[in-house]
Order: structure tokens, then C-alpha cells, then sequence
């Protein structure tokens, strides 16, 4: 069988300089909570997906209606990818680059990378601290005008997130990795509603957080299955590596 | 073992860690489904004087817990008062009230040593290792 990784606009959208969050479950399930959040409360709609063999076969079914289970969603300006799969260590690079070239051809003003870094005392903390990578000047820039982040000085980014960062600054789009202290094995909405807050200086992606916070519990358990299969796949990449110190560098 | 050989070997591998992976996973839900208590998710990880578990339960507070440890493993049993309403697979909504896991501890540890806490339903468990083995002379 020949591999694929292929991105499928199935409705036209006209955006102008959009900003492009990207959500794939990680640690703590952060980006995908948070951007699954945004795109249920602001009605955005599903105007592609990404097709890979890669990927197993399935669909997502809701309320009697067929959904991709790897989505590119649109409203006001702004593309959300989510995702119920994680991205396999196998895909990640073929994915990661596909998608990206997609991001770069629809010239966006940002791509925001959403995520979670392992927090060993996350339990201990009330307000997680929200890290950002900027891939370039241009994402720096950005991060100033954003209240509460704080910039990774040290340490290491393992997987898909990781990849974005960086095959976005080789074909030059400007792309800012926003990561919140989170639980590494546990589905973290707190984490995610962390980051949300840090995005409600976007139109676009201002949204309330208060159901999110209500029905942390529920969201938690309701997650227990894609964390596991998540966890898998971090496993698969060494992701604890993100707790280590890198050594080259002095 | 030619390059060819090894590969396949570690596709074989994969294929069955996968397979038991899968089949985790079905008993998992098929107890779930059969019970109504929830397997929480857990963590365990060991320090150089210590075992440290953590186990997910959202819902719980530390009157609801009860807790049992043996030298090498650890028993959970925690009811959920509130009870948590899943979606279910063909639309049939379910409540769980209750979360039970044993966990293996990758070391022996000193049980009645060991200190507990609930915070925002996950429990954390603190075990200190078990002293033991002889001293042995460095020439």
C-alpha cells in the first residue's frame, strides 16, 4: 500500500492574512481540548480535513452526523486543526510537512502551535504558566502583545509540535508555539483553558472558558481513552525527554 | 541476522505489542461497560528514595478513597459521589460512580510509611522504598 498524507479543502473559504491554530492531542491533551472548545462554542465550521494513511481507517459520528476525525474548521478569519488521533511517530514527519505547505499557502498572519509541557507538580499549581517558542522575528514580535506568556529559554520540544516549529520557519512561515504547564498523562482542561485566555487578544479566537472550567471533571473522564492511545504514541517518541535539560548547548 | 531479517523481526514486534495494546483497551472498556466502576488513569513514577503514584479521578475527594498498599503493590477504590455521565458509544448515556485500580510498583516499598493527599480529584501516593541489602566493602 502507498503511503498518503493529503489535505482536503471540501468548502472554499476567502481569508485574509488568517491566523491558523493547530491542536493535536499531546500532553495533557492541551491543544486539543482547548481548540475543540473554541470550534463547539464559536460554531466554526469543518471546511477540510487531512486524508493519511497514516491515520486508521475511521469517521467520527455526532449527533447522527459523519465527521472527520482529523479536521480543518473556519470562522472569521481563523483555520483551527483538531484532531481525535494523535499523529503516529511514523507520520509525523510526512504529516507535519503536508500540513504546513497547506498552512504557508493560505499566507497566514500566524500559526499558532497549541500544546502542553509535562509538569511533574502540575497538581501543586492553580495557575499554570503558559511557555511560548517563537519560530522566527516575526512570531516574537507577536508574543509581546500577548499577556501572561513567558519564553521557553531552555529545554526540548518533542514531536509533532516540534516539527511544525520548525518546517514552518524553513519555508518561511511565521508560526508561535504556546505551551501551558499540564498534567503529562492526565487530559488537562485547566491547562487548556490556560491557553485559551492567553488567546482572547484574537478576535477571532475570544471565547469564554467558563464551561470549560464547569465540566472539567466530565471532560477528564470523557478523555480517558484518547490520552491513552495518545500516550502511546508520546512514548513512541521519547516525549519525556521534555522534562531532561539539554547538554550541547552551554 | 541479515538487515531484511531484523526488520521484520521489529515489525512482527510492533504488530503484536500493538495487538495486546488493543486488547488491554477492549477489556478495559468491556469491564467498564459490564461494571459501571471506571479504571482511572494513572502514573507512577520512581524517584531515587521514593515511589511516587498519582491516579486520576476526577469528582473524588479524599473521604471517598480507600487505599491499600502491600510492599509491592497498591490497591484503589474511590466512590464518586456525584457520579459522572459519559456519552455512550450507541447513545446510551451512562453514570459511573465509582473508580478501582490495582497498580504493581516497580520497587518494594515501606507500605505503612507511606502519605496520601487528594487535590482536584487526583490522588497522589508517596511511598518511601523499602531499606534493605548489605553494605559491600570498596577495595
Amino acid at each position: 500500500m502507498s503511503v498518503k498524507v493529503e489535505v482536503i479543502e471540501s468548502k472554499a473559504t476567502v481569508s485574509n492574512k488568517p491566523l491558523i491554530l493547530e491542536g493535536f492531542p499531546d500532553t495533557g491533551l492541551v491543544g486539543m481540548i482547548a481548540t475543540s472548545h473554541l470550534v463547539n462554542s464559536l460554531n466554526f465550521e469543518q471546511v477540510g480535513h487531512i486524508e493519511s494513511t497514516y491515520f486508521p481507517p475511521m469517521i467520527t459520528v455526532h449527533e447522527g452526523e459523519m465527521y472527520e476525525p482529523v479536521g480543518i474548521f473556519y470562522r472569521n478569519n481563523v483555520y483551527v486543526v483538531t484532531s481525535e488521533l494523535p499523529i503516529p511517530m511514523s507520520g509525523v514527519y510526512p504529516i507535519i510537512r503536508e500540513l504546513v505547505k497547506w498552512m504557508k499557502s493560505k499566507d497566514p498572519a500566524m500559526i499558532l502551535s497549541l500544546g502542553g509541557i509535562p509538569e511533574p507538580e502540575r497538581i501543586k499549581l492553580d495557575d499554570p504558566t503558559v511557555f511560548a517558542i517563537p519560530n522566527g522575528e516575526e512570531a516574537a514580535e507577536v508574543l509581546k502583545n500577548l499577556k501572561g506568556p513567558e519564553m521557553l529559554k531552555e529545554g526540548f520540544l518533542v514531536g509533532p509540535k516540534a516539527m511544525l516549529l520548525k518546517e514552518s520557519k524553513r519555508i518561511g512561515a511565521p508560526a508561535l508555539g504556546l505551551f501551558s504547564q499540564a498534567y503529562y498523562k492526565y487530559p488537562d482542561p485547566g491547562a487548556a483553558a490556560k491557553i485559551l485566555t492567553v488567546l482572547s487578544v484574537f478576535e477571532g479566537t475570544k471565547v469564554d472558558v467558563t464551561p470549560l472550567i464547569e465540566s472539567a471533571e466530565q471532560l477528564r473522564v470523557q478523555y480517558r481513552d484518547i490520552m491513552r492511545r495518545t500516550e502511546e504514541e508520546m512514548s513512541n517518541m521519547e516525549k519525556s525527554r521534555e522534562m531532561e535539560v539539554p547538554g550541547l548547548l552551554v | 541476522m541479515r538487515d531484511d531479517e531484523f526488520t521484520d523481526e521489529v515489525q512482527r514486534l510492533e504488530k503484536r505489542m500493538k495487538r495486546m495494546s488493543e486488547e488491554v483497551t477492549r477489556r478495559i472498556k468491556e469491564f467498564e461497560s459490564s461494571s459501571g466502576i471506571l479504571e482511572p488513569l494513572s502514573e507512577v513514577s520512581e524517584r531515587a528514595e521514593e515511589v511516587v503514584v498519582s491516579v486520576d479521578m476526577p469528582g473524588v475527594s479524599k473521604e471517598d478513597v480507600v487505599l491499600q498498599a502491600t510492599e509491592s503493590r497498591i490497591y484503589v477504590d474511590a466512590e464518586c459521589k456525584k457520579g459522572i455521565c459519559l456519552r455512550g458509544t450507541r447513545g446510551h448515556n451512562r453514570v459511573f460512580k465509582r473508580y478501582r485500580k490495582a497498580i504493581s510498583l516497580p520497587s518494594l516499598v515501606d507500605p505503612d510509611k507511606a502519605k496520601a493527599s487528594v487535590r482536584h480529584g487526583v490522588l497522589e501516593i508517596r511511598l518511601p522504598k523499602r531499606k534493605g541489602g548489605v553494605k559491600i566493602q570498596i577495595d
